[in-house]
């Protein structure tokens, strides 16, 4: 499944960020590319650390500098690089075009002042309305992302808030400018699961009927599976996998991607089906060299994975994969010690 | 592992030489197969109500204003407003609030744990998973009701008879890093039970302390290293370490993996599970992580606002469950699986607060079923199989004892 050229919202290319640190350069994004279709979800999803938030970051133009920097790629939205903007212009269309939220919506919220103030402020940063008329706008936005009696809680200070209700307000001021594209970083992951459900339920009641675009970030598989139409995977600082939402939970081609729904509960499954991945995401200062994933995977073919960085393949349109398994060098490999990459797959697979 | 007589006849050993003697204890048989049964147990916590400070200072600046007209009335008003609001004690037709309220954290719960089973405690955050938690294994003293551990009940033991119970049940928290002395290597944090209980010393210790640390996956070179040197995965296998050191036949698993990562997490239930085949163990694991404790938990018992709401096996809970609570949190977990969107049950607004809970069922504020009785009398119990119970006015059917379907 891949939409027309068209449809593209948002193309991220090459995007490359470090931080440069005391201990070492840590190599955060080494070189991510996906694309965000119109009006469609795209789930982020990879362990801690693999590289999530700072690409969200820099798709903003908003990592900590120093120590951060992006060195290179495009972000391209409406057919222009965000990259080569003004911070001016860039900060238009932060907020008017393109919304964040963050998974700890305390740290976001200025404690001092009111919920309804810092809506209004968002408001009138962006739209040529008066206090009063922003006040109002505040109190329909509100009560519009479900919080009870916004008429009154308006006044109300972010510590009066529980985390769910915080995490309404977030969205609220993600909202009040009709963005094309909302990134949404872990929204839910500190809630309970009810909470989770109905902040969830937000999110695709208001992308529906502002006819809007998210990228969704999080560690759940099974947020990925409610919430989206396509999942990009990541891994230490690359896009190791992206495909439609079918394809990723039923024919996964990476081994990382594998890895993780192994180690997931499916459902009807038990509690033999859990299967692990070996090791622990790496230090990005001196990551892995080639494929960064090889001290963990299972498929590695010693001699090339570690040497070379395999090409990002399209193998099926809008199924996109980085591994040697797919790659022409993998199949050379292969092919000089006589084994058939079915048949390799195969033998490891029995082995686990 | 000793077996349920040698640490009986321990205790009461020890217990003779009291002043008192054993006529302290309190013991109740139990049925074989069951290592701890708990038997309405409650945590209250005592907390004290804010002033009312606005009315505080309305009441002071006033009697400051009548203090510049009227020296005398003006000072004893001031006092009496001060009195009235820190000094006096509670009485009724002056001082109508009083200064503490409770705070229900655990309310009357029951659980019976069999050898070498996984029981789940599952329920929103702040119902009171981890109070009850502390409180069955005593880091705190119940506020009444009864923790059974292998027939005896724990509450009445000295802290000297106590110790020879700690060796059998341990306790493993969801922050690792909180829960571990940071300027200790791990050698000396999984070595620490051995001194308190004069086990090993030395030598000797060391051997345990590197067994343990190779039973949960660890490497010896890891043993010199300090908590802040290990991963969050590798922290939790620390923590689990220790806790196995004294060869617990029970551990209370709170929140073990809810701060991991999907890979670590796996590992570490991995590692959970292989501990219970190669040892025996019995767990009360508590989590958030409901498709987690579906397919890891023998039973669960779901929890609401410090009372169990519904409990069975997890066939029962998961796949026939009757509890409009347990409805609507199994409806809200989301599933890995695109082709399984369901429809969920969402409920209205979050859980309140366990201060001064209105009577009858905690979960009226919230339920989908409520009607007029719920907000008068507590739920009745009610049986649905020879496991199966709910709490609940308005489900159907069901049976007043287990005894019916024996
Ligand atoms: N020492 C204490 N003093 C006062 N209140 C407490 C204390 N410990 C816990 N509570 C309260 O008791 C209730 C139950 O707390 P508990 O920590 O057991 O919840 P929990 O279900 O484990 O939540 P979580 O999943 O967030 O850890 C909460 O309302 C909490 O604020
Ligand atoms: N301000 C910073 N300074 C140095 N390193 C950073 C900073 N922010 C992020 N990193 C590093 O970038 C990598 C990716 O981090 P992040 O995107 O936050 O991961 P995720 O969101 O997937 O958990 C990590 O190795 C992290 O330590
Ligand atoms: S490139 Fe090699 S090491 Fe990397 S994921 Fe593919 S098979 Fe594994
Ligand atoms: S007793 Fe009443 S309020 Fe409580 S769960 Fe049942 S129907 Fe709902
Ligand atoms: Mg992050
Ligand atoms: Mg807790």
């Amino acid at each position: 499944m891949s939409r027309p050229q068209e449809d593209i919202l948002l193309e991220v290319k090459g995007l490359r960020t470090y931080f440069f640190t005391e201990e070492g350069v840590v190599k955060a994004i080494e070189s991510i590319d996906f694309v965000v279709y119109k009006s469609e979800t795209l789930g982020l999803v990879g362990e801690s650390g693999s590289g999530k938030s700072v690409s969200a970051l820099s798709i903003l133009g908003i990592v900590p500098d120093p120590p951060g920097k992006v060195l290179r790629g495009e972000v391209v939205f409406h057919g222009q690089d965000l990259r080569k903007l003004s911070s001016s212009e860039m900060r238009k269309i932060r907020g008017n075009q393109i919304a964040m939220i963050f998974q700890d919506p305390m740290t976001s919220l200025n404690p001092v002042f009111t919920v309804g103030n810092q809506i209004a402020e968002a408001i009138i940063l962006h739209q040529k309305v008066n206090k009063k008329e922003a006040r109002e706008k505040s109190i329909k936005i509100m009560s519009l992302v479900g919080i009870p009696s916004a008429d009154e809680r308006v006044d109300n200070y972010p510590f009066e808030f529980s985390g769910g209700m915080r995490q309404r307000v977030m969205i609220a001021m993600a909202l009040c400018c009709n963005p094309e594209l909302l990134i949404a970083d872990e929204p839910t992951t500190s809630l309970d699961v009810t909470i989770q459900a109905q902040i969830l339920e937000l999110l695709k009641a208001t992308s529906e009927e502002f006819d809007m675009s998210i990228i969704l970030i999080t560690h759940d598989m099974g947020v990925i599976a409610e919430m989206c139409d396509r999942v990009a995977v990541m891994y230490a600082g690359y896009i190791a996998e992206v495909g439609d939402i079918m394809t990723i939970f039923r024919n996964p081609f990476h081994p990382y991607t594998r890895g993780l729904l192994g180690a997931i509960p499916r459902p009807d499954a038990n509690r033999e089906d859990l299967t692990i991945i070996r090791g622990a995401i790496p230090n990005l200062i001196n990551p892995p060299s080639g494929c960064r994933f090889h001290p963990r995977c299972d498929y590695w073919m010693q001699g090339l994975c570690e040497n070379e960085v395999p090409v990002l393949l399209e193998l099926e349109p809008g199924h996109i994969i980085m591994c040697h398994l797919y790659t022409e060098e993998g199949k050379a490999f292969l092919a000089q010690r006589k084994i058939d990459p079915e048949t390799y797959m195969k033998q490891v697979l029995a082995a686990q | 592992m000793s077996s349920d007589t040698s640490l009986k006849d321990k205790i009461l050993a020890r217990a003779g030489k009291g002043i008192l003697g054993s006529s302290r204890l309190r013991m109740k048989e139990m049925e074989e197969d069951v290592v701890l049964e708990i038997v309405n147990l409650r945590k209250f916590f005592e907390i004290p109500i804010p002033f009312e400070t606005t009315w505080f200072l309305i009441a002071f600046i006033a009697s400051l204003v009548v203090f510049a007209f009227q020296t005398m009335v003006g000072l004893i008003l001031m006092g009496a407003v001060i009195v009235a609001y820190f000094g006096l004690p509670y009485i009724p037709p002056f001082n109508k609030r009083p200064k503490i309220a409770y705070l229900k954290a655990v309310d009357g719960i029951a659980i019976k744990i069999k050898r070498g089973k996984i029981i789940g405690l599952v329920g929103e955050s702040g119902c009171g998973k981890s109070t009850a938690a502390k409180t069955i294994i005593r880091l705190l003293e119940p506020t009444s009701g009864a923790v059974y551990f292998q027939g005896i009940d724990i509450n009445r033991l000295t802290s000297e008879e106590m110790k020879e119970v700690r060796r059998h049940m341990q306790i493993v928290f969801q922050d690792p890093y909180a829960s571990l002395n940071p300027r200790a290597t791990a050698h000396d944090i999984i070595a620490e039970p051995f001194d308190i209980h004069g086990i090993a010393s030395g030598d000797e210790a060391s051997f345990r302390v590197l067994k343990l640390i190779k039973d949960v996956g660890l490497a010896p070179h890891h043993a010199y290293r300090y908590p802040h040197e290990f991963s969050g995965g590798q922290r939790q296998r620390l923590g689990i370490a220790r806790a196995l050191a004294l060869e617990p036949d029970f551990i209370v698993m709170d929140e073990p993996v809810s701060n991991l990562d999907v890979s670590v997490r796996a590992a570490i239930i991995q590692l959970i599970l292989d501990l219970q085949k190669k040892m025996g163990l019995t767990y009360l694991f508590i989590a958030h992580d409901l498709s987690l404790v579906k397919i890891l938990c023998d039973e669960v018992y779901v929890m609401y606002l410090g009372k169990i709401m519904e409990a069975g096996t997890s066939d029962d809970v998961f796949e026939d469950m009757k509890h409009p609570y347990t409805k609507a949190l199994i409806s809200a977990v989301p599933v890995a699986d695109p082709t399984k969107r369901s429809k969920k049950i969402f409920l209205q607004g979050e859980i309140p607060t366990p201060i001064n809970p209105p009577p009858g069922c905690k979960f009226q504020t919230r339920c989908p079923l409520v009607s007029d009785i719920c907000r008068v009398d507590e739920s009745p119990e009610k049986w649905y199989s020879k496991t199966h119970v709910c709490f609940c006015h308005n489900v159907e059917g069901g049976e007043d004892s287990s005894e019916a379907f024996y």
